[in-house]
Parts: C-alpha cells; sequence; structure tokens
C-alpha cells in the first residue's frame, strides 16, 4: 500500500516543460508520462508500457499524432492511454491499456492527481493565480531534493531558520525574533503563519529588487494548502508605511513565492519554486537577481535537507524530537497531512473532534 | 515588533495560536473561545484539538502551567 496522501493534486510540472516530446516524471512513486496534444492539452499516462514495462519516455519512443509508439515492439497507444495497435496481429487485447491520470493545467502549473480518478475535481485544485498574472513578472524554477517531502515542509512553515541558514540573502535577526500568530482552518485544511516585523533590516534579496534603503516594515504570511501548495505573502515597505484605509497598498512592494512541493519517492521531492513581485515588470536585471538569489536560497536548502536526509534515513526508529513555539505551524501542518494520510481523502472531508 | 494580528483565516472553525509577545508563552485559542496558555506547541496543540474538553458555553479562559493541559484549572 502506498504511504503517499492519495486523492490528492500534486504539480507534476510547469506548463512550459511539456509540449510535443515526451516529457515523464515520478509522482508519488509512480512514472507517468505526460505530452501536450495537437489540440494543446496535456495528457498523462503510466510511463511503462503494458507489453515489457519499457519507459514510454525513453528514446526511440515517439510521438506520432496524438498517439504514442513504444521504441521497444511498436504497442501504440492514444492520447487516453488504450492501446491501438501492437506488433505483427490485428486483435488488440482489451487489457491494453495504460492508466490514465487526471491532469490540469493551471497558474503554470501541471496538476496531476494521484489516488482514485472518480475524485478528481479540477475546482478543487490549490491556486497561485499571480503565476500567470500579467500585473506580475514571474521567475521560477525546480530544484531535485534528495529528501523526504515532510522535512521540507518543515522548513517552510518555520521562517525562523533564514537568520541562520539563509543570512546574507534573505534572512535577518528579526525574521528569528519576532512573534508569530498561526492558525489553522479545521474545515478547509489550511495553516497559516504570520510574522510581522515592524522595523527590520532589509536583506539584500529585498534591497536590491525594490531599491529600498534603509529599514522596512516586513510582512511574512504563510498560507500552507496541504500536501502540495505553499504560497508565502510577503510585504516590504520603508518602515512606517502601512496599507491605507481603503486598503489599497500602492506603497508597498508585495511579493508572492510560491512552493509546490511534490513527493517523488519516500526519500526525494520535487521542490518547485516561483517568486511573482509586482514592482519593476520589465527590469530583466530585477528578474535575474530575484531568479538566481531565489535559487541560491533554494539550494542552501537542499544541501541542508539532503544531509538531514540522510541522517536521519541512517537513524534507529523511535527518536524523541524536540520542538519549541517555532515549531507551532510545522506541527500544524504535520497533523493536517497524517489526517490526510489516513484518511486518503481532502482534510476537509475529515470531521475533526 | 508589532502585537498580534487581526484573525486572518474566515473559518468557522479556526484554531488560533499566538506567541505572545516579551514572554515563552504560547496561547491558544479554540475556535469555540476557550483559551490557554503553555510552553510547548506539543502539549499546546495536543490541547487545543481536544475541543469536546473545552469548558462549554461559550468563552472561557484555561490557565495551563507550564507541564501541560491534564493540570490545567478552569477559572
Amino acid at each position: 500500500m502506498s504511504t503517499f496522501i492519495q486523492n490528492q493534486w500534486y504539480v507534476a510540472a510547469y506548463g512550459a516543460d511539456i509540449g510535443r516530446e515526451l516529457f515523464s516524471r515520478t509522482v508519488c512513486g509512480e512514472s507517468i508520462l505526460f505530452w501536450r496534444k495537437e489540440d494543446g492539452h496535456v495528457t498523462a499516462m503510466s510511463n511503462r508500457c503494458v507489453h515489457r514495462r519499457f519507459p514510454l519516455s525513453q528514446s526511440p519512443s515517439r510521438l506520432v499524432g496524438d498517439t504514442v509508439v513504444c521504441g521497444y515492439h511498436g504497442f501504440t497507444y492514444g492520447a487516453d492511454g488504450v492501446c491501438v495497435a501492437v506488433p505483427g496481429q490485428t486483435r488488440v487485447p482489451r487489457t491494453a491499456r495504460l492508466t490514465a491520470y487526471p491532469v490540469f493545467e493551471q497558474d503554470s502549473f501541471v496538476w496531476v492527481w494521484i489516488g482514485d480518478p472518480a475524485g478528481a475535481d479540477t475546482t478543487t485544485v490549490p491556486r497561485a493565480p499571480w503565476l500567470a498574472d500579467e500585473k506580475y513578472a514571474t521567475v521560477c524554477g525546480m530544484e531535485p531534493l534528495a529528501a523526504r517531502s515532510g522535512l521540507l515542509i518543515d522548513n517552510l512553515l518555520d521562517l525562523s531558520h533564514e537568520a541562520y541558514l539563509h543570512g546574507g540573502h534573505i534572512g535577518t535577526p528579526e525574521v528569528a525574533s519576532t512573534s508569530i500568530t498561526t492558525e489553522v482552518d479545521e474545515d478547509r485544511g489550511v495553516v497559516f503563519v504570520s510574522r510581522h516585523m515592524d522595523d527590520a533590516e532589509c536583506p539584500p534579496f529585498y534591497a536590491k529588487s525594490t531599491g529600498i534603503e534603509g529599514r522596512i516594515t516586513r510582512w511574512q504570511d504563510i498560507e500552507y494548502l496541504p500536501p502540495c501548495l505553499y504560497l508565502l505573502h510577503s510585504r516590504i515597505a520603508p518602515t512606517g508605511v502601512l496599507p491605507r484605509p481603503d486598503d489599497t497598498d500602492p506603497d508597498g512592494f508585495h511579493v508572492e513565492v510560491v512552493y509546490a512541493i511534490t513527493p517523488e519517492t519516500e526519500n526525494s521531492t520535487h521542490d518547485f519554486w516561483a517568486v511573482a513581485r509586482d514592482f519593476a515588470l520589465d527590469d530583466e536585471e530585477v528578474s535575474d537577481f530575484l531568479r538566481e538569489s531565489n535559487r541560491t536560497v533554494v539550494l542552501q536548502d537542499v544541501v541542508a535537507l539532503d544531509v538531514l536526509e540522510k541522517a536521519i534515513a541512517s537513524e534507529a526508529d523511535g527518536y524523541q524530537e524536540l520542538s519549541i513555539n517555532i515549531d507551532t505551524g510545522g506541527l500544524a501542518a504535520r497533523r493536517i497531512l497524517k489526517r490526510m494520510a489516513e484518511a486518503g481523502a481532502p482534510a476537509h472531508e475529515t470531521v475533526s473532534r | 515588533m508589532s502585537a498580534a494580528v487581526d484573525p486572518l483565516l474566515p473559518g468557522k472553525r479556526v484554531l488560533r495560536v499566538d506567541w505572545v509577545p516579551g514572554s515563552d508563552r504560547l496561547s491558544g485559542t479554540c475556535f469555540c473561545g476557550a483559551n490557554a496558555e503553555f510552553q510547548d506547541p506539543t502539549t499546546l496543540w495536543a490541547w487545543l484539538l481536544d475541543h469536546g474538553a473545552h469548558p462549554s458555553g461559550g468563552p472561557a479562559v484555561v490557565t495551563a502551567p507550564a507541564t501541560g493541559p491534564r493540570e490545567a484549572v478552569v477559572v
């Protein structure tokens, strides 16, 4: 039985990754083949030929129109995964079909449903609208993480680590010393962690991108939609500059930092990251700077979490972790993930006590 | 640093934890209005999730010592 959380949408790729070339990605232990049909829609199916398990993403397998031809013996599959031709005979066995996966493209991501296809409801795909909004400029990437997804979730739910692991980039002392409010919506299964710094040092990440000199008001509002999507709503402004009474905020700089945390295997994760900003929209230097800076920060996490995974994997079961105040949000996320794993269904379908 | 922010999640069953400014204590508030303070998040969540054991009849305050909710005193 799979230990991955079933009946959930996971980000498999950026839409730009998938075209008229065969593309494969392992999601929750399942090797999945993606390609874009001639009408432009993405389709997804098992990446193993039903005949001798040849990976269909492997050359010389190829696309012919809206069919995939296995490069080993020529089994040919339609966009729905059903085999339409086999070599040397006219009869196609009825069982010759690839597992098809519900797939949905939204906000620049390609989402795939892992679980019972009957439960796939595209209206429940979590949103990150800034990534496909012309009022924002976005840089993005994906880094392979050789660590279980839970370690990245812990990492992102507790940003106090910025002051230590990412000093000189996004971390300043105030991040680790500011009070935090954590909220959990039991019905929606959402974790919210808010840290508002009234008077903080401006880290290079924001000083160079916004041009602000001096100290800042810095808000970090995390919204985690388990299991896959993490949003960090970041607001930066000169100290004392707040949104206006009518809730408009023309004097603030807004950055939406988006992560999609997709398990690859039990011990590896696809770490999708994107940074969308509502300022300097056409400034390529700012884009280049934010792209490189955020990738540097992500790789600092990757190095640390890869080491942590090895340490955890090599130790005996039953290690008793110590949790302190900064872990409040992370513990809330763990609880919801555990509940989702047990239910195999969205958290909001589980009645809590 | 600023005081705790206003509630931002609009749901009917929202659990809230404030890291009490100026102290090491965590303040937990259930959607039923019950409130308690703890020194570590593990015992805090155990208490918050035990909604059925919270004082009924509206908001109430539970003063919980550092050792956890089992020794809490209902005021």
